[in-house]
Parts: C-alpha cells; structure tokens; sequence
C-alpha cells in the first residue's frame, strides 16, 4: 500500500511513474487484453475494435480540445480524410497497409494546417464552427471528386498485410489497433510531460498570458492541431482496416459529437480520460441492448415495434445520469474511488 | 430577373426557419452561456405537440398560434427544471454533454409516441397562393416569412424594453452582479428555455405545414448551427438575421451553380466571414484582461 | 501524482467474456430451430421500410411454423438495427454470426449491402438482397448471394420508357433531381440510360444532399429549363415536396419515382398537389390479388399494432424469407449453407404466393424477379394501378 508520493530527483519526476505496483498492473492489464480475442466471439471482439479505435481517436480530439482548448467539432472531417487516404493508397495504388496508415496520419496533419491556420485567430465556439464548416467541405470534396475517391460508390479494401497480420481476421486486427492503442497512449503522455505539453496547457489556461511567458501562440497552436489531427487521421486509416468498405456515410457530424461526448464523459484533458470515455460511449448502447434481451419474452413482443426507441431513450438517460452523478466525468469517479481507497478507513 | 426574384424568396422562406431556430440557439447561450444541442429535437416535440392539438381540437390558427405558444413554453420550462437546473454550477461542458442527452432521449421518445412516419400538419391557411409580383408562394411558406418577422421584433421589444429582458441582458453580462442586483438568476435561465422552445417550436410548426411532421425533423437543428454562428452565437437578432443569409445563400448557389453546393456554400461563408470578424457578423467583441 | 497508468478499470469493463459455442451441425442450425437473419434500417428515418421488411419475413417463418416447421425444425428471425449506416451493417451481421445465423435475408440498404459482401463471400453466408436491390451484390455473381428484385436503374427506366413512348409529347424534355450518394447514382444510371437510348432531351442533372426537406431553388431551376418529364428521385418524403414545389408554379409534369412513393404515408403526402405520378415495381402491390395471400397470413402472424408497419416492403421480405425456407426445406433433415446454396441456384421454381411470377435463379444468374411492370399512382384516389405488363428492361 502506497502512503505518501516522494519525488527526489529530477529523473523521478520525468519517469511516467515511479510506482512497481502500477507496472505490474498496467503489464497484467495488457496481457489479458492481447488475450482477449482467445475468450470472446467475432461481435465482441468488433466491438473491442470500436472501441480501441474510438479510443485513439478521442485522444486525438483530447490533445486539442481537453489540453489545448481548441474546441473541435471536425473529428469526422479528420477521420475521413484519414480513412479515405489510407483505403485509396491501398485499394488504387496498392501501397503496403503500414505505410498507407502511416500516410493517413500525414495527409490528415497536413489538412489541419489548411484549417488551422485561418482559425488562430477563433476562439471558442467560433473556432468549432470553422472545423465543422471544414468536416463539411471535406465530405463534401470526398463525394464529388468522383473521380479520386469514387464518389458515392465507396471504396473496398481488399488484401490487407500488415506487418505479418492477416487484417481480415479478426484477433489479428484487434491485436494492430491495440498495438497503435498503446502507441498512441505512450506517446501522449510522453507529449504532456515535455515543454510542447505544457505549452498547449497554458494555452489553454490563458492564452494571452501563455503568450507572455514567451510561448509561440501560432507555432503552438499549429503542433496541437497537426499532432491531433495525426492521430484522428491514424484512427481514421485503421477505420479502413475495420469496415473494408469505406463511403462518406460514416462520417457524418454525429460521429464529431459522438467523440466530443467521448472526451466530455471521459475527461476532458485526461489520456485515461479519453479511453474510459470511448469505453463507456461505445458500449453504451451494448449494455442497454443486453439489457432489454433481458426483459421477459412477453414485454419484448409488446415492444417489438418500439424496442429500437427504448434503447436510444434509455442510452439518452444514461449519458444524463451520468452527468449529473459526476459532472467532471468518469476520470473524476476513478480519481474518487481511488482516493477513498488510498484513504479508507480516514476518507469521507 | 423573375428566376432570381424566387430564388430569393425560396431562400427567405428556409431562412426564416433556420433564422428562427438560431435565435432559440442564441436566446439560451446568451443567457446561460450553454450550446443547446437539443434545440432541433426541443423544436421537434412542440411540433409534434401541436400537431396533435391540432388534429384533435381542429382549432383554426389564430386559436391555435396562443395555445402552441403557451405550450411550448411550458414544455420548455419543464425540460429545463428537470435535465439543466440540477446541473447549474457544474462545468458548462457537463452541461452542453447533458443536452446532448436530452437530445438522444427526446428523438426516442417522440418515435415512441407518435410513431415513425411523416403525416402531413394540415391546418387551414395551407394550400392558397399567394403571388408577389413574379413570386409564387404558398401561404403557409410567406406564413413562416412573417413569423420570422413578428418574433424577431417580438424579441428585440422584449430585451429592449421589459424588465425581465433587461434582467436577461444583465445576468448575461455579469451574473454575480445580476444576482447581487436582485435578479433571480435561476427563473432567468428557466425562462431563457422556455423562450427558445417557443421560438423554435414555431419555426417546427411552420416547417411541418410547408413539408410534413416527421421523426428527422430534429436535423433541422444541425442546420441551423451554423446561422447561429454566422450571426454571433450571443446575439439573438444577429442569429435571426444568419438564418436568412444562410438560407439565401444556399438557394442562391444551388440555383447557379449547382454541384450540391446548397449545403456548402453556407458554410464557405461562414469561414470567409470568420476571418474578418472572428466573433460573428453581430457578436459582441470580448475585451479580454490578463 | 505521476499514476497515469492507472487506468486498470478498463481491464473490469472489457473481460465481459462470452464464449461462442461452436457450432455442432451447420451454423444457425440447432436441434428445434434453424436461426434466418435480417440487418435492417429498424431506426432512424428509413425505418418506415426497414420495420416493414422485418414484419414481412417474420410472417413467412410464421407461416412455415405453423404447418409445423421446416423438417421437424422451427424456423426463428433475428434482426438486428443497422440505423441506415454502413458501418452498422457491418456490426450487425457480425452479431448475428456470433449468435449463429443460416442464412441473411434482410442485408441493409444499398451501401450496408456494399459494405457486407466482402464478409459474405469470406464467410459463404447464403444471402437472399431483396430490401434495397444493388447491382454490385450480384454483378460479377458471388457465390452465396442472389437477389430478388430490379434495380432501381431498370424500374426508373421502365417508367422513362413507358412515358416517352405514351404519355410525353414529342421533343419533351427530361429532368432529373437525384440524392447524391449510390441511391441518386442508380436513378440517373437510368436517366442516362433513357438519354442513350431513347434519344430524350435531358437538362442539365440536379443534385441534393441526403437529409435535405426542402426543394425551391431544385424546381425552380428545371422550370426554368422548362422541362415536361421530372425523374423525381427522392427516397421517401422528398418526392412529395419536390411535387409540392412544382405544383407551385403549376408545372405541368409527368413524374418517374422510385416504389417508395406508392406507401400510403407518401401517398398521403403527395395528394393534395394534384400530380398523377409513375412508379415501377417487380411485385404485385399491396391491396392487389398477388398480394391477397400474403395480406391474409399476416393477419393470423401479427399483432393490430404490427400490422400498422406493415407495406410493399414487407411483400419482398415475404418473398425472400419464403424463398430461403423453401431452400432449407429442400435440403432435408441435416441442412447446411451449401446445400441451400445448391437448391437455390438449381434452376428449380420457388413459388411466391402470388406476389409475383415463380421465381427461379441458376449458377451463372444470381438474380430473379427482374421484370418490372410500369404502375400509375394517384394519390388523391389512393389508388396504385399497373398500366404495362411484366417486362423487361
């Protein structure tokens, strides 16, 4: 049992953490998620996939909008952008997988300085409404440039290596998304921890004294967006892995709420924050469909036009409870219950 | 010069709806400094609410118009005292996650009552023509143009010039003064919903007569987003006016150039504007102090 | 604290482990049943159809139950809600292949059909598309995949055909108002079809964005085009306000749309602008003698409130449920996926009850119930009547 938190040298202090007990958990943790396709069926296990590149995602989307305070409702433009590069390269100009998904993330930075740099000046709701003009445009372009991306056919991807893994199978693609998961978490956390992190913190917190203290309100603001937007934009290529078939119907604006609400729920500025939130928004709607299998055979038939209707309703109460419960989100519930546990029997 | 004439007027005509869901967008954030992702779905359910009061009481419009006001006020009021009052001092995002929510469980709960299929709002102003020089239009589409009209002004008389406006106004610009000067800061964010859903709900009701009451209507909403932002998301009138401009806009692009740029050019706009007024074409620039 | 790796709650939530039984026989095939599925639109806005075609294919495992089943097996529908994306689709039939499913009936709208071919094929998952007919299901053929039904390419040129040859006046011009995704791409596939080969003076194609109400500035563009024959392309309560907005301006148009326009909601819709409108379909429509058979067994199969989901998209998941039941049937006491594959594909007839033609499919086509009979709609009378044979297109 840990008592107190002593840090004695400047080496601890930059360590991600200093405490055994949390390696061992955190190596358990991840063993028994590579075991997890041996245990569950192809469903679960697709969901699992959801949710670990929802989780990518929303870290993305926590970069700009929990840590730097960029609101963002764009998540869709960026995912498509990422999507649609990786599929293209794959399907059109065959490409190897590792590099397309690569490439997903590079073509979709690249797209964020185009937003970004006319949206320094925004703030605010302003700003959220030129990256969701520019998820429009972008869905848009994606439709009608019939000739790049196929238009309203949609593409199909077939044939997908990827570094030894048969990515039709699906254990092999759970194992990549938690392989780029892990990445993703490592490299965040990495990130917050060095002068950039703090940069985009103090941005956040105010950005006219940020600019005192000498940060770079354009250079800064810029790497949020661009390292952000890399992520959504590698979440968006492993999307293509996912589905095999990709068309702009799946990014429409509900998904860059849908991952707002992820960040929101989760945590804003919070890594854990952000996988509890995708967690939680994905399965949702699994749990409250478990739920009403439950009900007796009788009330299911007297629903059955409406079962459909009482699953939004209660996933709708759900995220409301939740909120009004704890309305710093599931990262502050973890925060409570790990204090009370440090502290019992002392905590209130 | 005909064509263009009803372009204009179909523009106006959607504008006048999104121009009035926007001011129900403003009117909250305004007051309560609160996205209100539930305005479409808000609006939905007092159009839905008055469809059935309209079928079932068959009441003719001048009748009808007070009841669905008073109505939609009441549901309104109500959302707010049940989902947004128990979060008040919570984080604004907690809050805005809380509409969200509300949003999803309304859309479901609308499905669950009246069912999922369109049905046509028939009341008796629908169906005449009514020719303006070159223009035709429905009675029922220079009916949504002249609400638009009335509660635009209806809105500007009551921030103006009542004293529970001017309370609004107040507690929008600094709460804890607000307070201090004797303002029920609680009542105002009630009432801020309640005007919004007015608002809105009969931007739902003119919508559903010129097309049909259907369980997708709460889109609406999504779409008239982006007014809300081109007009300045604090002010009210500002928003109105961005509902027409989007709604011109996207008619006007649609009719000479085509390529599905109705949904886009609105948006185009938006950014070109952003850039030169970063707080909307009538949003209050913020002085900020460090 | 630096315990950022704390996150070990996450470990409770994803060991919800649940061990798939392996399948004994054949996949979705137990002692008592044999599992049939459906991913279908049952939310959002397509769920007027969607609902329907549930209804429809639960009435064909009704009927088989009723007279005792298939082989001494009863035979279950699961349907799971795709919501009309894709991406669900894609969920939904893994669902159902983890729960074990014989064979898909229902397979989503015409993207979701798109999006779960590939798993078809890898998976040989006998497939019957019938909801939203999609050349791409079965050209080139895949093995396990048939269709029923003609694309919405045939049964819009059906309609052009039929209106250049008796209804519009020589020199007419043609107009076109069409979604912008694969649903508007099959619409104006005909559309240039009838440009090709009837020689139409066709304007310029007019596109919208799917989820848009409102259509001023559309018609008014192609009144300006002054066009006589309007190819309206809405998915359902698009078409009405697109008629609406032409009745405006007293446009007088022959009006080609896609079979959703013949359902009573749409119908009821369109009535008060006074348009007499076509329509095509490759069965017969509902309230017709083909579909008397159908109407009465599901009436006995399901409740007054069911009943009200009930419309034409329920007769083609009739037929399609009826069809793979038959299927099964014929494969005896130990079905499997191929076998019912073979049966299909025998060139042997399955009787519809009437809704339309026996049908049959052979190896090297995958597709039935091509032939498309030109209907005339009048809202105002509510009344749906064939003004042409079955035929080809």
């Amino acid at each position: 049992m840990r008592t107190g938190h002593y840090v004695e040298s400047y080496e601890k202090q930059l360590a991600l953490t200093t405490n055994p007990v949390t390696w061992a958990w955190t190596g358990a943790l991840l063993l028994g998620l590579a075991l997890f396709p041996l245990l569950v069926g192809n469903y679960l296990l697709s969901v699992a996939i959801t949710v670990g590149i929802a989780a990518i995602g929303a870290i993305g989307l926590n970069l700009l909008t929990g840590i730097t305070g960029l609101i963002s409702l764009g998540q869709a433009g960026f995912l498509a952008a990422g999507c649609y590069t990786t599929a293209l390269l794959v399907a059109d100009y065959g490409w190897p997988p590792e590099l397309a998904l690569l490439a997903a993330g590079f073509v979709s930075a690249l797209l964020s300085l185009v937003i970004g740099v006319p949206s320094l000046r925004l703030k605010g709701l302003y700003l959220a409404i030129t990256t969701l003009a520019f998820s429009f445009i972008i869905t848009h372009f994606l439709l009608y440039a019939e000739a790049l991306t196929h238009g309203p056919y949609g593409v199909r991807v077939e044939n997908l290596r990827f570094l030894g893994l048969d990515l039709t199978q699906l254990d092999q693609l759970f194992w990549l998304v938690l392989a780029v998961l892990v990445l993703t978490v490592l490299a965040a956390l990495n990130l917050l921890r060095t002068r950039v992190g703090r940069a985009f913190t103090a941005i956040r917190d105010h950005d006219v004294a940020a600019r005192v203290m000498g940060i770079s309100l354009t250079r800064y603001k810029l790497a949020a967006f661009m390292v952000s937007s890399f992520v959504v934009g590698i979440a968006g290529g492993l999307m293509a892995f996912q589905f095999r078939f990709i068309n702009v119907d799946l990014f429409n604006l509900l998904i860059s709420i849908e991952a707002l609400a992820m960040i929101i729920v989760g945590g804003l500025g919070s890594v854990a924050g952000s996988i509890l939130g995708a967690v939680f928004i994905v399965l949702l709607p699994e749990a409250v469909r478990a739920l009403t299998d439950l009900l007796p055979a009788a009330l299911t038939e007297m629903l059955s036009t409406y079962v459909y209707e009482v699953r939004g309703l209660l996933t709708g109460l759900a995220i409301i409870v939740m909120l009004r419960i704890e309305p710093h989100g599931l990262i502050g519930l973890w925060r409570d219950a790990k204090r009370y546990w440090t502290h019992w029997p002392l905590s209130v | 010069m005909e064509l263009f004439l009803n372009f204009l007027a179909s523009g106006l005509v959607i504008g006048s709806i999104y121009g009035l869901i926007a001011i129900g967008f403003a009117v909250i954030f305004k007051t309560t400094g609160v996205l209100n992702f539930a305005q479409g779905e808000v609006m939905m359910l007092v159009a839905y609410v008055s469809w059935s009061l309209a079928t079932e009481l068959d009441l003719p419009l001048v009748l009808l118009i007070p009841l669905v006001v008073v109505a939609a006020a009441a549901i309104g009021a109500l959302l707010e005292r049940i989902f947004i009052r128990p979060m008040l001092g919570e984080p604004v995002f907690a809050i805005i996650m809380v509409t969200i929510g509300l949003a999803v469980t309304l859309r479901s709960v609308i499905v669950l009552i009246w069912g999922a299929d369109a049905a046509a709002f028939d009341v008796p102003l629908k169906g005449g023509l009514i020719e303006i020089g070159p223009v035709v239009l429905f009675t029922e589409q220079l009916f949504a143009i002249v609400l638009f009209l009335v509660v635009a002004l209806a809105i500007f008389l009551f921030f103006r010039f009542t004293r529970i406006g001017t309370a609004m106004r107040a507690t929008a610009q600094d709460e804890t003064t607000a307070l201090l000067m004797g303002v029920d800061v609680k009542r105002i964010s009630m009432l801020a919903w309640a005007i919004a859903a007015v608002v809105s709900g009969l931007a739902g009701i003119a919508f559903a007569m010129m097309i049909s009451r259907a369980p997708d209507m709460w889109f609406l909403g999504l779409r008239a987003f982006p007014a809300t932002i081109l007009g300045g998301l604090d002010a009210p009138l500002g928003s109105g006016l961005g509902g027409l401009l989007i709604g011109v806009i996207g008619d006007l692009s649609e009719g000479y150039i085509g390529q599905g740029l109705k949904e886009i050019s609105g948006f185009v706009v938006i950014i070109v504007i952003l850039m030169v007024r970063p707080y909307g074409l009538f949003g209050q620039r913020e002085l900020e102090r460090v | 604290m630096k315990r950022v790796f704390g996150s070990t709650a996450i470990a409770a939530l994803a060991v919800v482990a649940s061990v798939s039984v392996a399948a004994a026989a054949e996949q979705g095939v137990t002692d008592g049943e044999i599992v049939i599925g459906n991913v279908l639109p049952m939310s959002s806005s397509a769920a007027l159809v969607g609902r329907a075609a549930h209804f429809g294919s639960v009435v064909a495992a009704d009927e088989a139950n009723a007279e005792g089943g298939v082989n001494g097996r009863k035979i279950v529908i699961k349907t799971e809600d795709d919501g009309y994306v894709p991406a669900r689709t894609v969920q939904g039939l893994r669902k159902l292949m983890d729960e074990g499913v014989f064979g898909l009936i229902g397979t989503g709208a015409g993207a979701g059909t798109a999006a779960i071919l590939p798993i078809l094929e890898q998976e040989k998952i006998p497939a019957i598309v019938s909801f939203s007919p999609l050349k791409a299901a079965i050209d080139p053929v895949k093995p396990t995949v048939f269709m029923i039904g003609a694309s919405y390419q045939d049964l819009v040129f059906a309609q052009l055909k039929y209106i250049h040859d008796k209804v519009a006046k020589k020199g007419a011009r043609y107009g076109i108002i069409r979604q912008d995704d694969d649903f508007g791409v099959q619409v104006e596939g005909a559309f240039q079809r009838a440009v090709k080969e009837l020689g139409i003076t066709a304007v310029e194609p007019v596109r919208y964005k799917r989820g848009q109400k409102d259509f001023g500035a559309e018609i008014l563009k192609l009144r300006a085009e002054k066009i006589d024959v309007l190819v309206a392309g809405g998915v359902t309560s698009e078409t009405p306000a697109m008629m609406k907005e032409a009745s405006k301006y007293k446009m007088d148009l022959a009006m080609a749309t896609v079979p959703t326009s013949t359902l009573p909601p749409i119908m009821g819709l369109a009535a008060p602008y006074g348009y007499v409108y076509y329509s095509g379909d490759y069965i017969s429509p509902m309230g017709s003698e083909g579909a008397a058979h159908f109407t009465e067994v599901a009436k006995a199969s399901l409740s007054e409130d069911e009943l009200k989901a009930v419309n034409r998209y329920s007769l083609t998941g009739y037929v399609a449920a009826r069809m793979m039941i038959e299927a099964i049937r014929r494969c005896g006491k130990e079905p499997t996926r191929a076998c019912a594959v073979e049966q299909l594909q025998s060139g042997k007839p399955f009787d519809t009850a009437g809704v339309t033609l026996p049908l049959t499919f052979t190896p090297e086509r995958h597709i039935s119930a091509t032939a498309v009979r030109v209907l005339k709609v009048d809202p105002k009378a509510g009344s749906v009547t064939p003004v042409t044979d079955f035929a080809e297109y």
